[in-house]
């Protein structure tokens, strides 16, 4: 073996592992979004001037340090379980979500998506531009993981509520 | 032209050429493959240990050679009990369970590090002593359980054990396991814990959960120091289930598709420790200027567990160690 050879040697290995990693190609996902998009998540908290932590959320602010601080006035232990209680207010109307929903995220949203889409076929008008109901979200007799759940789903899936909390 | 000088001057170039080219491939290669100090998620930066008691591990050892062996061969343990003898001017420490008892059973303790044995010195017999290493088994010439010492210490207290459960860092803190809230994966085949006050700032979501630990009481900051935990099942997410197989590259798929604008070039493969039981796989880079941290853990073929850390300075990293130390696959 000339020393020519001897000398292409090392750069035909790396040849070789390079290309064994093309051969077989990138590994492709089935979903079509981010796992976790960071845009939306990675943020400053910035502190309001009583000192609670506000978070922003897509632009709208909402206070969370409030919440969880009746929750501890009222001396409820974040391990107590307390139903949920999802109130879709339709204009001057309130429509209670079935109790089989309570802890289903999924299935929670895809009920929402429906109503919301039926409410937008049957107006006449188009006048609720994509905002027909009012949501609400409150914690009374609230297992403290479930709600949490629910306000996350519910943000991942571009719904606009506010959040009550009852004495 | 004068043949024989061009001849010479070739096979001189030539040999170069080869060194050159060889020290090129060989610095690539390691490069990938190499250990870096900069990983911040990694158990060495202060290692856990279990608390056992030097009477619990001879107990083990005289009832079930195979099941002690299973039970404490290759673990980090602290163990707990008293002096029986120093000698080798520190080189070897014996320890004896703190209750008298029949025989002469106790766990040797090497220390072979200077600075070690010259603390190790300055014990007496009889001194209640807490000593962090790591065990094994050995069955010549006799079924033994050896410690390789990395610190030694007087024990508060009666020098016995504690309550199961209790992990002891190379720091000095303890945590109680059985504090620590049970998290799973949605197949439920991955189990990690939180401490209990992570509750108030953890966010579910479908595919991951959120830690915003700069939102802690009593540690609040604005800058992020954010801890994502997800469980990439492979079932659910590869479009080509053979793939399953190819962890490494499902790991850079992950990387891309949460960092879509991240370049993975050659030779910078995810650095890799194998500790606790588990190998993970990190990869650091950056994110929005702070930090960016991935911590890969295969679950088998059926998937991976994740770790996706951001943050500014990493205050809470000792909880995070912990959440590694305790992962428990169910598989």
């Amino acid at each position: 073996m000339d020393r020519r050879t001897v000398a292409l040697i090392p750069a035909g290995i790396l040849l070789i592992i390079s290309l064994c990693g093309f051969a077989f190609g990138e590994v492709k996902l089935r979903i079509d979004h981010p796992l976790i998009d960071l845009s939306e998540t990675v943020h400053r908290t910035e502190s309001g001037n009583d000192g609670t932590m506000q978070a922003e959320r897509a632009g709208e602010r909402t206070d969370i340090s409030d919440s969880l601080t009746d929750h501890e006035e009222a001396g409820a232990d974040n391990d107590a379980m307390l139903p949920v209680v999802l109130t879709v207010r339709v204009r001057e109307q309130t429509v209670y979500l079935d109790e089989v929903l309570y802890g289903k995220p999924d299935a929670l949203i895809r009920r929402l998506t429906h109503v919301r889409e039926q409410m937008l076929a049957e107006s006449v008008s188009g006048q609720d531009n994509g905002t027909p109901f009012r949501l609400v979200l409150t914690d009374a007799y609230a297992d403290y993981q479930t709600y949490m759940e629910t306000r996350a789903a519910l943000i991942r899936a571009g719904f606009d509520f506010t959040e009550e909390t009852e004495d | 032209m004068n043949r024989e000088g061009s001849g010479t001057a070739w096979r001189t170039g030539s040999r170069r050429l080869c060194a050159v080219a060889a020290l090129l491939c060989v610095t690539m290669l390691l490069s990938g493959f190499s250990l870096s100090s900069n990983v911040t998620l990694d158990p060495e930066r202060n290692r856990i240990y279990r608390e056992v008691s030097a009477e619990e591990m001879i107990k083990a050892l005289a009832d079930n050679e195979a099941l002690a062996e299973k039970t404490y061969d290759g673990q980090y343990l602290a163990i707990r009990g008293i002096v029986k003898e120093v000698s080798g001017n520190g080189r070897t420490v014996t320890v004896a369970p703190y209750k008298e008892q029949k025989g002469d059973a106790s766990v040797r303790v090497g220390f072979y590090d200077e600075a070690l044995r010259a603390d190790a010195a300055g014990f007496v017999p009889g001194d209640p002593v807490c000593v962090c290493g790591r065990a094994s088994f050995s069955r010549l010439p006799s079924a033994s359980l050896n410690v390789t010492g990395q610190k030694i210490e007087r024990a508060t207290g009666t020098g016995a054990s504690g309550a199961a459960g209790i992990f002891r860092f190379l720091n000095g803190e303890r945590v109680d396991a059985q504090a620590l809230e049970k998290r799973s994966s949605q197949n439920r085949e991955v189990i990690w814990t939180i401490p209990g006050q992570w509750k108030r700032v953890e966010t579910v979501t479908d595919d991951y959960r959120l830690y915003r630990l700069n939102e802690l009481p009593g540690a609040q900051k604005s800058e992020p120091e954010q801890l994502y935990v997800f469980y990439f099942d492979n079932e659910k997410y590869l479009l080509d289930l053979n793939d399953r197989t190819r962890t490494t590259e499902i790991e850079k798929a992950i990387i891309k598709n949460i960092l879509p604008n991240e370049k993975i070039g050659f030779g910078r493969f995810p650095k890799r420790r194998d500790v606790y039981g588990h190998a993970f796989h990190y990869y650091d880079t950056g994110y929005g200027g702070y930090h960016a941290e991935f911590a890969f853990t295969p679950d088998q073929d059926n998937g991976i567990f994740c770790l996706l850390y951001i943050y500014e300075t990493s205050d809470h990293l000792d909880d995070i160690l912990m959440l590694m130390r305790l992962l428990e696959f169910r598989g």
